[in-house]
């Protein structure tokens, strides 16, 4: 007999359903049946008829109050279960949250590091600075941008061989022939970067000469250190020729 | 079938039970438990016949219930449902108890509480059961009761009654279903 016809049989489940709610069967057989009911409406309407003939016998029974701890390691228990069972997205929100901070983060280093050497590919000037002997020693090259604390100017050794890189040095830009020069920064390593804010480019932009002196007094070409010429560069039809 | 109305109390259950399963409703078991607790505590206590047990039993139920409140899908009886997964878990820790020699009780003692089970004072209410019970002959109302009140295995009363397993056993089922024909008349 098939298992849908077998338990049409209503003595049958009468007899199993006796079984099941007198608590005459195994965890294994109880457990089988409990999956039975969930299909066979005769053996579920048989147990629920079983069930409900001898509750009565459990209501005489004398309530016997349960000690507090129960309740307290019931409501312990079902509060993280209450956690897991809230919508995925709720219980993982503060993960989330960390997680799309970092990947903005992560973002915003990408762009940062994908639009800075754009931008400091290629310099707006160039000044080949030498000693009085005609030896160029140190090449000035600035780095204009429009935004705001980006402009730069990079010095570097042409030679180290014979340099005194803990020595400070001081740069100057020359507007013109006459004109006194102004103080840009320290040289104080063997590579120096100094930020230009925007109204120090302006002097830049006028810059003919660089001067480089050991202190801090004002330089004249023939008194100072090093000297060179500024040599804008124009790139636009150079990048166009590639 | 000719059963007694259902008390108010009982009316509760099947709503909670489903706040529980759809909704994880904290204060549906806590409000279950408050009305619940204290009579499954008794079922399981007249069992186990161990406080301690009962207690830590009842914890085991509760969660049972929070985690399979979806398996009582509202028909029948919610207190019916709760009192067979008590008993439930009860047998099989009594049966556990008896195996490992833990459980050595006299059954002699539960005979006066029989009487009461049956008593014709009883509550309006369960009349009707206990006037079915009192038309059973006492050795099979004995069994019934004992077996379904007291938890004893078909194979723990044939020992303490020293009778054949086959009698107990055809004994209960018989008293059973006349039991079942007097209700539903």
């Amino acid at each position: 007999m098939s298992g849908t016809v077998r338990y049409q049989d209503k003595s049958l489940c009468d007899a199993l359903a006796a079984r099941y709610v007198a608590g005459d069967m195994t965890p294994a057989c109880r457990r089988r049946l409990e999956a039975l009911c969930c299909r066979e409406p005769c053996l579920a309407s048989a147990v629920r008829c079983w069930m409900e003939a001898l509750v009565p016998l459990q209501e005489e029974l004398p309530p016997i109050p349960p000690p507090a701890r129960v309740w307290a390691s019931i409501n312990h228990r079902i509060q993280p279960a209450r956690q897991a069972s809230l919508p995925f997205w709720q219980r993982v929100w503060p993960w989330r949250l960390a997680a799309v901070m970092t990947t903005g983060c992560a973002l915003l280093l990408a762009l940062w590091i994908y639009v800075r050497p754009a931008q400091e590919a290629l310099p707006t000037f160039i000044a080949p600075l030498r000693y009085q002997n005609g030896e160029v020693v140190l090449i000035v090259s600035g780095f204009q941008s429009e935004q705001v604390g980006w402009s730069r100017l990079v010095a570097q050794w042409s030679d180290m061989d014979g340099q005194d890189t803990t020595r400070m040095l001081y740069l100057w830009g020359q507007i013109g022939e006459g004109e006194s020069p102004q103080f840009l920064g320290r040289i104080v390593s063997s590579d120096t970067e100094l930020s230009v804010p925007p109204e120090r480019w302006h002097v830049l932009k006028e810059t003919k000469r660089f001067l480089v002196s050991v202190d801090n007094r004002q330089p004249t070409p023939d008194t100072a250190l090093y000297r060179g010429p500024c040599r804008r560069l124009y790139t636009d039809s150079i990048a166009s020729s590639f | 079938m000719n059963l007694p109305e259902t008390p108010n109390w009982q009316l509760e259950l099947s709503p909670l039970l489903k706040r529980i399963a759809q909704q994880r409703d904290v204060q549906a078991m806590e409000r279950l438990y408050g009305l619940t607790s204290a009579r499954l505590m008794g079922l399981m206590l007249r069992i186990l016949q161990d406080e301690g047990a009962s207690a830590d039993l009842l914890q085991e139920l509760y969660l049972k219930v929070w985690y399979q409140a979806g398996q009582f899908y509202g028909q029948g009886s919610a207190w019916g449902w709760l009192c067979v997964i008590a008993r439930n878990l009860a047998l099989d820790s009594r049966r556990r108890k008896v195996r490992e020699g833990r459980i050595f009780d006299d059954i002699s003692p539960l005979e006066d509480s029989l009487v009461a089970d049956i008593s014709p004072e009883s509550s309006g209410g369960e009349r009707v059961l206990y006037r079915c019970l009192r038309h059973l002959k006492p050795g099979v109302r004995r069994l019934i009761v004992l077996s379904y009140v007291h938890g004893f295995s078909h194979h723990e009363l044939q020992t303490r009654l020293a009778q054949p397993l086959g009698t107990i056993k055809s004994s209960i089922r018989r008293g059973l279903m006349e039991l079942k024909r007097c209700l539903e008349q």
